[in-house]
Parts: structure tokens; C-alpha cells; sequence
């Protein structure tokens, strides 16, 4: 019992230091790639800011909805089965692969409800279309994921992190990690953790969510954004497999904070998603393609190594 | 593709490059060079005289009607200049006075604050525009 407590101490510290560098960073290194200071009026060179903005979201008075509540504890919950170590994870089980995604998969359902609650009819309009968006570009993460697990033939994340001791999925898989950090660039759009978002900010939320449940909203979509960024660094890039003498938990905040701070110089370089044409061009034209031809190459491959012996 | 890999790597080398803002009172930079002030009556540096004769091009080039010059004839038959009034309040900084003049009696300081609670103060007369030479050097914002 008290091991577990310690573990789930443990998470709650890795994931409420992680909130607060992200913020930071994404604050900062957004405006210093424009030639702005960023945010400068809290102390010690505005690493307060993350503080101060949760004290802003407090500050108003709010009545949580259902969908909120939900929310907040699902973004805990998809923790759960995600090991940030060999020995660091909650619920030790043989498929976590799989109860991540599917956790993933109901986080990202209940915000999308969150957004378009309401009475009226052209919201729940507007929800549909948002439903599809969020869910088109998580077509191709399930494409590359399933092409991953025929390669490694588990579906524990512990033991994928294991095959990587000699060398990376990446280098198995480039094409897959290639849709898979396209996909989540993509998702961190939609999620407007940058700027504000029409998929996630409808009419209704702009006007209502103004204290803790923003904040809830918030830290969901940081919940989102972390899931998919740790489930690549495990999935494609060794989790915290050691590096010659570099050690392995170091490697893996290396690797974590690598790839989030390309997503956010990526964000600077690209338009909005809003419109369903863009997704359109960089899903179904580019990501979904390019996914199904990378599964069928690792059936093929599969089959031939594995069913006939001949690789 | 291309403008998106461009930019990515101008922004990855904007974060290496000193930011354009300023931070106020920290930090001060040099008043440029064409920015425009209160407007000065030039002297003659000989004589010491005012360089203005009281034309009248100045004020019928202002578009705001903010200049209002009052001229007079000495004994020898010459237009002089007796006063010169400036409305700062509604003087928009426009610099066509200094263009317009012929003598380049007149010229653009670097003095920019001006906020006053006092209305009066901001109607300068002929002894005021003299006296705001020492505007004319450049300066540090905020001083």
C-alpha cells in the first residue's frame, strides 16, 4: 500500500513539474522566436508564470459541469497505465498498450463533449464536425502503433522499451514515427494550447469555462499532449533505454523535452487548423496514405519473416 | 514544405538573438534619429538673433492651425517677427512648418514628453521656442 502511494506521489510530482516547465516554455520559447521577452511581470525572469496563471483561472468564480469532473480525473487515470520507468508504473498489466490508448481515446471524447455542451441546436452541429477532426488524425497513431506491435509482438510497453536495449524502433519504423509526431503536432494544434482554438473553445466554453473549469480544460489538453509525446519517446525512441554512460531516466526527460520543443518551433512555422481543408491535405492526402502503405510493408515483412522463414 | 522548414529554423534562430522589446525602466534606448518633437525657433549664431522674419509661410502650412505669428515694420520699412505662438495641444508634429520655411528659422527638437495636466502650459510664445534648443540633442527614451 505504501509503495503504491509513494509511486503515486512520484507521478503527481513528474507530471505537476512537467506542467509547469511546459508552460514555461511554451510562454517563452514562443516568444522569444518572435523577437519578443515573453512573459517578464512575475519574478525571477517570469518563472512564475505558470503559478500566476493558475491563480488567474482561481481567481474567478465558476460552477463545474459533469463533463468537467470527468475530465479532471480521467487526465489523472491516463497515467495509470503508462510506466515512466522500468519499476514506475501504477497497474502492472500485459496489454498497457492498450488501456493507454483506450484511455486516450475516452480523454479526448469527453473534452470534445465539454466543448460543444449546450442547448442549442448549432453546437451540437459544430460537434460532429469537431469529432471528426480530433478523431481523423488519431486514424494514422493507431496505423503506426499496430505496425510497431507486429514488429515487437507485445503489447506491454515495458517490454517494447526492453527490445530497444540495442537499437531504437525509429530506426525499424521511420515512416511510423515520422505519422506518429506528425499526428501529435497536429492534435497539439487542435488543442490550442498556443493560441485559442476553435475544436476545443466553442461559443459555448468562450463564454462559461472562465475559472476552474478552463483550468480543467487546460490541464486535460496538457494531459493529451504529454500522453502522446511520452507514448513516442517509449514507442520509437527507447524510453529510458541508457545511452552509453548518459543515464536512463535522464535520457528519457532528454528526449521528452527534445521533441516538445521542435512541436512548439513547428507551431510558429504553420498556419492554424481550424478549417477542415488543411486537415483534409495533411491527413487524408499525406498522414492515412502513407500509414496504411507502412502497414501493409510491415504485414508483408511480418509474414515473410515470421510465417515462412524467409528473411 | 519549404517556407515551413524556413521558418522553423528562423524561429529556432530568433531564441539565440536578442529580443527587439524593451524592457522599460531597465533598459533605455537612443531616441531615433527622424523622430519628431517640439519645434524650435533657430538663432543666428553670430548675432544671436532670432532667424525668423515673421513670413507667415509656417502658419498658413499648418494644417492644424496651431501657429499664430504677429508681425511688425521697424523704422526702416523691414518686417520683423514680434510673436510667435505655438498651440501645442493640437499640434499633430507634422514638420511641414520646418519644410515649408525659407530661412530655416524653424527646426524639429527630440523633446517628446509632454504630458501635462495644465493646458496653458502647452501654449508656448516666441521665448519658449527659443528656449527648447536644448532639446535638440538626441537623448535616451524615458530620461
Amino acid at each position: 500500500m505504501l509503495i503504491i502511494l509513494k509511486k503515486v506521489i512520484y507521478i503527481f510530482l513528474i507530471f505537476g513539474i512537467n506542467l509547469a516547465v511546459c508552460s514555461y516554455m511554451i510562454n517563452k520559447i514562443s516568444a522569444r522566436s518572435e523577437l519578443r521577452r515573453g512573459f517578464t511581470a512575475s519574478r525571477a525572469g517570469g518563472l512564475g508564470y505558470p503559478f500566476l496563471e493558475i491563480s488567474k483561472y482561481l481567481a474567478k468564480s465558476y460552477r463545474l459541469n459533469i463533463w468537467e469532473i470527468f475530465l479532471f480525473f480521467f487526465s489523472f487515470f491516463i497515467w495509470t497505465a503508462i510506466p515512466f520507468s522500468q519499476t514506475l508504473i501504477l497497474i502492472k498489466l500485459d496489454s498497457d498498450l492498450v488501456i493507454a490508448v483506450l484511455f486516450y481515446i475516452v480523454l479526448v471524447f469527453f473534452s470534445l463533449v465539454n466543448a460543444s455542451r449546450s442547448s442549442y441546436g448549432f453546437i451540437w452541429n459544430n460537434f460532429l464536425k469537431k469529432v471528426l477532426m480530433m478523431y481523423s488524425i488519431f486514424i494514422p497513431i493507431l496505423f503506426s502503433i499496430s505496425s510497431l506491435v507486429l514488429i515487437n509482438r507485445t503489447l506491454n510497453l515495458r517490454e517494447i522499451v526492453g527490445f530497444q536495449y540495442q537499437y531504437w524502433n525509429i530506426i525499424y519504423q521511420p515512416l511510423g514515427f515520422i505519422l506518429m509526431f506528425t499526428s501529435a503536432f497536429a492534435q497539439f494544434k487542435l488543442t490550442g494550447l498556443v493560441r485559442k482554438n476553435t475544436v476545443l473553445f466553442s461559443e459555448n466554453s468562450e463564454k462559461e469555462g472562465a475559472g476552474f473549469g478552463r483550468l480543467i480544460t487546460r490541464f486535460s489538453n496538457y494531459s493529451t499532449l504529454f500522453f502522446l509525446l511520452v507514448i513516442i519517446v517509449i514507442l520509437y525512441l527507447a524510453g529510458w533505454q541508457k545511452l552509453y554512460f548518459v543515464n536512463g531516466n535522464i535520457m528519457f526527460v532528454l528526449k521528452f523535452y527534445i521533441l516538445f520543443f521542435i512541436i512548439l518551433l513547428l507551431d510558429k512555422a504553420t498556419p492554424r487548423l481550424d478549417d477542415y481543408k488543411y486537415l483534409i491535405s495533411i491527413n487524408w492526402k499525406f498522414l492515412v496514405p502513407i500509414s496504411v502503405v507502412n502497414f501493409i510493408l510491415t504485414i508483408v515483412f511480418f509474414i515473410l519473416r515470421n510465417i515462412y522463414n524467409l528473411i | 514544405m519549404r517556407p515551413v522548414v524556413r521558418d522553423f529554423f528562423t524561429g529556432f534562430g530568433n531564441i539565440f538573438r536578442k529580443p527587439r522589446t524593451v524592457v522599460y525602466p531597465k533598459e533605455k534606448i537612443i531616441v531615433p534619429e527622424t523622430s519628431r518633437g517640439i519645434p524650435r525657433l533657430k538663432l543666428d549664431p553670430d548675432s544671436l538673433e532670432i532667424l525668423c522674419n515673421g513670413c507667415g509661410k509656417c502658419e498658413m502650412a499648418c494644417s492644424e492651425n496651431c501657429i499664430e505669428i504677429k508681425r511688425e515694420t521697424d523704422e526702416k520699412g523691414q518686417e520683423l517677427l514680434e510673436e510667435f505662438y505655438m498651440d501645442l495641444n493640437s499640434c499633430i508634429f507634422c514638420g511641414n512648418c520646418v519644410d515649408v520655411c525659407d530661412r530655416n528659422a524653424l527646426e524639429m527638437t527630440y523633446r517628446y514628453m509632454l504630458a501635462d495636466p495644465d493646458r496653458a502650459s502647452l501654449k508656448l510664445e516666441k521665448m519658449d521656442l527659443i528656449k527648447q534648443a536644448d532639446y535638440s540633442i538626441r537623448d535616451f527614451w524615458g530620461k
